[in-house]
């Protein structure tokens, strides 16, 4: 078994571990269903154009977690599970790109690299997330969405920079 | 951007705005792991790609079918290249046999990376000038495409059909030693004749018997010239019904039949000229030797069938592409309004020989044999036989080839009954 697919099933069980936790927690039993469909609904994922399927999948999670803070459920737990469930979702979409490549040294430098910035990726957008929960700042609304419009363009234009700076 | 930047856009934009919607800070934080996904992904775009490639093949050219190697090789000559993807441009004929003709690697600066498969493919003149290469971030969001070249060319000849030289004996022959008797006396092998002995000839060849007959007399065996002649090669490339499949399949049997019977004259020491005629016409003028048979074998790997022009444009060919009095096999399926022009042909002095693969026999083996089709066949084949006949009352020689057939014993047996016929 190669190594995405070891981290693959490991998140797996983290991701779907995570969102059931959180609204079992909170007395949500239909969770259980919704994460054996998902599961079920997971299994094609081995085909080749399964690109659309994961993503979908992926899509239900992040509006599953919105609902569980919006119930104010874990947040945690619901942040750690869409992280775990990025993670997953890269890593299907790497499966399947590398799929039937002969493992050679070039191919196996690639996935070893894949798999350190998407650890170092994931690990620090959970530890930014949990640092924002620790820090207890309140703005009014007129201010959040000034401070989304200046976060926004500056990433815009960080991304223009880089782009252009290479 | 891809489908995959697309998702986590619209990932990041809905938890914001649902955050927004719901005056909800803890939403925000949702967001947060796909922004700093994104933000990896961006700062570990690559800047440019500066690959070089060199394809090698293992072989020039090959027949239809026959397995060749190709092996490309790629140099990263710039900075290191975390997530590159290249694929090489495969065509519709072609099927892999081993290897893949594509890969996904990191690749670091000065290094090269090899691509290797082996595949065969159909008839045909195959090349290449570039191979499609891909780099982006490891996590394939942000994608640079190049296309780095890399020339390469294979030429996939007709199947070859083993055949034997047939015994064909054309009326004119070059005046340079050969294989075909040239009814005329000289120095050959098959007995011509007798004459009275001249000053110079070989004690060997004196014809003992008749000169003891003939006291004060000597009389010299002659034998007959053997000499090279001259082969024109047709090729019908017009499409005559409206089958695809059948017409395809019957084309690749005549093309590989002219390959074959260029290759057996050329080795014999003739001298062959060439015309596809079709939509396009490809005429190559008489020549000898492997230069011709390579030229010859190039330009029937690329032969393909065209629309359906009339073959009296055969007329108006220059007489230097079939010399007078040359033997001209036509390699055609026929049909009734080319009659006109065989016999033109027969006219100017040619000595036509008729390839013709067998249409009908062919589609009566993949119809259902029902009473319908049954009668169809027969009305066709019928038809066909008429055809052939008046083609042979004008003097051409006809071989109805049904292409399930080897091409060897027909040729050898028609050949045969045509030097038969003649000597009668």
């Amino acid at each position: 078994m190669k190594a995405h697919s070891i981290v693959l099933n490991f998140f797996l069980v983290t991701t779907a571990g995570c969102l059931g936790i959180g609204y079992i927690l909170g007395g949500y039993w239909w969770i259980l269903p919704v994460l054996l469909a998902m599961v079920i609904f997971l299994a094609p994922t081995k085909n080749r154009s399964a690109f659309w399927l994961a993503s979908s999948l992926l899509v239900a999670y992040v509006a599953l977690a919105i609902i569980g803070v919006i119930l104010n459920l874990s947040v945690y737990l619901m942040v750690s599970g869409c992280t775990f469930a990025l993670a997953c979702w890269d890593l299907i979409h790497f499966g399947q790109s590398l799929d039937d490549n002969a493992p050679h040294g070039f191919v196996m430098s690639f996935e070893r690299y894949h798999l350190k910035s998407l650890v170092t990726a994931a690990f620090t957008g959970l530890l930014l997330a949990f640092i924002g929960l620790s820090i207890n700042l309140h703005f009014s609304f007129g201010a959040l969405v000034f401070f989304v419009l200046v976060a926004m363009g500056c990433l815009a234009y960080g991304v223009q920079f880089i782009v252009k700076n290479r | 951007m891809n489908n995959k930047t697309l998702v986590l856009v619209f990932l990041i934009g809905g938890s914001i705005l649902s955050a927004l919607i719901l005056r909800n800070g803890e939403l925000l934080l949702v967001a947060m792991p796909f922004l700093v996904y994104l933000i990896v992904g961006i700062v570990q775009a690559p800047g440019d790609i500066s690959l070089t490639a060199n394809r090698i093949i293992d072989k020039a050219g090959v027949s239809a079918e026959e397995p060749f190697e190709t092996r490309i090789v790629v140099r990263n000559q710039g900075s290191r290249l975390i997530n590159l993807a290249f694929d090489d441009m495969l065509f519709p004929t072609m099927t892999i046999l081993e290897g893949k003709a594509n890969d996904r690697l990191s690749l670091p600066a000065g290094e090269s990376a090899e691509l290797n498969y082996v595949s065969k493919a159909g008839r045909g003149v195959y090349s290449w000038k570039t191979i499609h290469a891909y780099a982006s971030d490891p996590f394939g969001l942000f994608e640079i495409e190049r296309h780095i070249p890399a020339a390469g060319e294979i030429i996939v000849r007709p199947i070859p059909i083993h055949i034997h030289p047939p015994p064909l004996k054309p009326r004119s022959t070059l005046h340079a030693a050969g294989p075909i008797a040239a009814r005329l006396a000289g120095s050959g092998t098959d007995f011509w004749g007798i004459r009275e002995y001249r000053a110079g000839d070989s004690l060997r060849r004196l014809n003992w018997r008749l000169t003891a007959r003939h006291p004060r007399k000597l009389f010299t065996n002659e034998y007959e010239r053997e000499e090279i002649a001259d082969f024109g090669i047709i090729l019908d490339a017009r499409r005559i019904t409206s089958d695809d499949a059948l017409e395809e399949a019957l084309f690749e049997h005549a093309v590989s039949a002219a390959a074959s019977l260029s290759e057996n004259f050329l080795k014999k020491g003739n001298r062959v000229a060439l015309l596809i005629f079709g939509e396009s016409i490809t005429t190559l003028f008489p020549g000898y030797g492997k230069k011709q048979l390579n030229s010859i074998l190039r330009n029937l790997a690329r032969a393909r069938l065209g629309a359906n022009v009339p073959l009296g444009h055969l007329e108006y060919f220059p007489v230097q592409l079939f010399p007078s009095q040359s033997q001209i096999v036509m390699i055609s399926a026929v049909e009734a309004r080319d009659l006109e022009t065989y016999a033109r042909l027969g006219a100017f002095g040619y000595d036509v020989l008729l390839i013709s693969p067998d249409p009908v026999d062919y589609t009566a083996r993949m119809l259902p044999m029902t009473e319908i089709n049954a009668l169809a066949v027969r009305a066709a084949r019928v038809e066909r036989v008429i055809l052939l006949k008046r083609l042979l009352k004008m003097g051409i020689e006809v071989i109805d080839w049904q292409v399930t057939k080897s091409l060897d014993a027909i040729l050898q047996d028609s050949a045969r009954r045509i030097l038969h016929r003649r000597n009668m």
